[in-house]
């Protein structure tokens, strides 16, 4: 069975199809009339479920440039007049332009942060030997049972106390943090699979810890680091509880924070609330779009992993 | 530069060496995850209501014991507990189904996942806000308009107030929006089926259900196991829909155990009793996990 590996399931590429059902029985069949029929009724059932999928999205989206009236008489057509000025009052009076910039500096900062904390600790517990390592990686995987709300009381308090409550660096940090269990167990799996020979001759050329780290290992981690901070971006621009607690001021709320205020803010406005909502669902499913291979390897090798 | 030069000092793999790679991750993760977490545990000890903690008693299990006679954490409860039976009766089957489908297609599967993955990729704030829309028992409640567009008025319904419904609403939202990761999870099992599996089976003339019963079941049966104990920690943690889409509400019925913890800590600010009700979530979790875990290994069937 494949592993999660630098010569394996990153370097392929993506298979023609996804699956390895069959093929050579159904190989035969293929130009038959039958096979065909047969698979409207498949396909019918599989675009009514991606309907449950993007009919809601279509909706929020029509629902944003209407005005209020209209909506209220007409919930599903199509806008009579597209109103973008709904797009105005969320991202100017209801602030969703600073929230969309703070979830934007938020998402970038944490991600940097969380490769380097986890790729540092994974290269050392995937390349050496120590005694303490058992523990500390018993310590490190124990974090993936700890539920994020269980975290909010201790670190409102604690980042209080550090100054870093309402201050879009300590969020980010925290971010960070609750990242670096699964950041760090995905990498190290993956540094393991890196020959030895390349760091030797790292090492034999006078290189130190951090040239071997810097030079040899992150380079050949890059397709594992890309999954990593596919996952964290996503994660990163969602998170709703930690940042709700964690900032307090117009000035460092997120955009998961900024739309669910946006109901008191904006009263009998749904078509503005809709506009805010379409602000915080468009950057996700862009990045998405671009990242999809990096989300679909992620989730294969953990799955492969378990 | 400057940075390789300083540490060309540290010997490749020196004890130092090692100690300055582990520091930052393992420095961050104990002060923001796990210390913060063993603080929460010990908080759920305190009689803490609000003010500064040092006021506050220990009072041993004593939280824990109101736990049980809180008729509101009870009904919570259920409320997870209805998430778990719609995750595994519904969310899971429908994701395998759907794995299975795509995984035989023979075009179209990559543009089925990309659409079925999108809800999963989107903020879970902006899901609720939409599920509350969709529910809404104002005009522009989604669904009573179609209902009322089909002529089915009697059907119309407070989808969000009426007891018996509001539980069901504010559950089901967060078993569907999962669905496509799960897929994602199934169809990598899938794939990593061998194909001589299949071909030896149709050599032995068994058909396509033959085939699905004998063969791919058994060898997914690990990663099914493991999507369990993932939908379990997901039906114990849940708290965003409840929270967005009703606040727990009317009258707790929809409330989660998070959202209800949540409800303690931030507008009761009873804070030994809510981190209490949040330790409960976190060790039911681990037993939970433990559990099945020990009982889909057992049966894990070798090849």
């Amino acid at each position: 069975m494949a592993s999660i590996g630098y010569d394996d399931t990153f370097q392929k590429e993506t298979p023609r199809r996804i699956g390895l059902g069959p093929s050579s029985t159904q190989e035969q069949a293929r130009h038959s009339l039958w096979y065909w029929l047969r698979q409207v009724p498949v396909h019918v059932g599989l675009i009514l479920w991606g309907l449950t999928c993007v009919f809601p999205l279509v909706w929020i989206v029509l629902s944003s440039l209407k005005s209020t009236p209209e909506l209220y008489r007409d919930p599903f057509g199509i806008p009579q007049a597209w109103k973008w000025t709904n797009y105005r009052d969320a991202w100017v009076y209801a602030k969703m332009g600073s929230y969309f910039l703070n979830s934007v500096f938020i998402t970038i900062l944490s991600t940097i942060v969380v490769l380097f904390l986890s790729s540092t600790f994974a290269f050392v517990l995937a390349r050496f030997d120590f005694k303490a390592k058992g523990p500390i990686w018993a310590y490190v995987l124990f974090g993936f049972l700890i539920p994020h709300s269980m975290l909010l009381v201790p670190l409102a308090i604690f980042t209080r106390t550090l100054g870093l409550y309402n201050r879009l660096e300590g969020l980010a940090l925290v971010y960070a943090a609750v990242g670096i269990p699964w950041n760090t167990f995905f990498l190290r799996a993956f540094m393991e699979t890196i020959p030895k020979e390349l760091e030797e001759a790292a090492v034999l050329d006078g290189a130190g810890m951090w040239g071997v780290f810097w030079h040899v290992i992150i380079p050949l981690s890059q397709p594992a680091l890309a999954t990593m901070a596919t996952f964290h971006i996503l994660a990163s621009w969602s998170e709703y509880i930690l940042a709700l607690v964690l900032t307090g001021t117009t000035a460092s709320r997120t955009l998961p924070v900024g739309i669910s205020l946006l109901e008191g803010h904006f009263t009998s406005n749904e078509p503005g609330v809709a506009a805010g909502m379409v602000i915080t669902i468009v950057p996700a499913v862009i990045a998405f779009a671009f990242l999809q291979r990096y989300v679909i390897k992620g989730i294969t090798a953990g799955a492969i992993k378990a | 530069m400057k940075r390789q030069g300083r540490t060309r000092t540290y010997r490749y793999g020196s004890p130092w060496g090692i100690f300055m790679f582990l520091l930052p991750g393992l420095g961050v993760y104990t002060l923001f995850m796990l210390y913060p977490s063993l603080l929460s545990l010990y908080y759920s000890f305190l009689y803490w209501q609000g003010g500064p903690i040092r006021q506050a008693p220990f009072v041993g299990l004593e939280n824990f014991r109101a736990i049980l006679a809180d008729p509101y954490l009870l009904s919570a409860l259920g409320n997870n507990g209805r998430l778990l039976f719609l995750n595994w009766t519904i969310q899971l089957p429908l994701a395998l189904l759907l794995a299975y489908v795509l995984s035989r297609l023979s075009r179209g599967a990559s543009f089925y996942r990309f659409i079925f993955y999108i809800p999963v990729v989107l903020p879970a704030a902006t899901m609720a806000l939409m599920w509350r829309f969709i529910f809404s028992g104002n005009n522009y409640g989604l669904l009573n308009n179609i209902l009322v567009r089909l002529h089915l008025e009697h059907l119309v319904r407070g989808w969000l107030s009426a007891d018996g419904i509001v539980q069901w609403t504010t559950t089901s939202p967060s078993s569907w929006v999962s669905v496509g990761f799960y897929m994602v999870i199934f169809l990598a099992a899938l794939a990593g089926i061998p194909d001589e599996y299949y071909e030896a089976a149709a050599i032995d003339g068994a058909n396509h259900w033959q085939q699905l019963i004998y063969i791919t079941l058994p060898n997914i049966r690990g990663v099914y196991v493991y999507s369990m104990i993932l939908s379990l920690q997901a039906a114990l943690g849940a708290f965003i829909y409840p929270l967005l889409m009703t606040k727990g509400g009317p009258l707790h019925l929809s409330e989660t155990l998070i959202s209800y913890s949540l409800y303690l800590l931030w507008e009761k600010k009873i804070w030994g009793y809510g981190s209490a009700v949040a330790a409960l979530s976190f060790l039911l979790g681990i037993f939970a996990t433990v559990l099945i875990w020990r009982f889909g290994r057992q049966r894990q069937v070798e090849w």
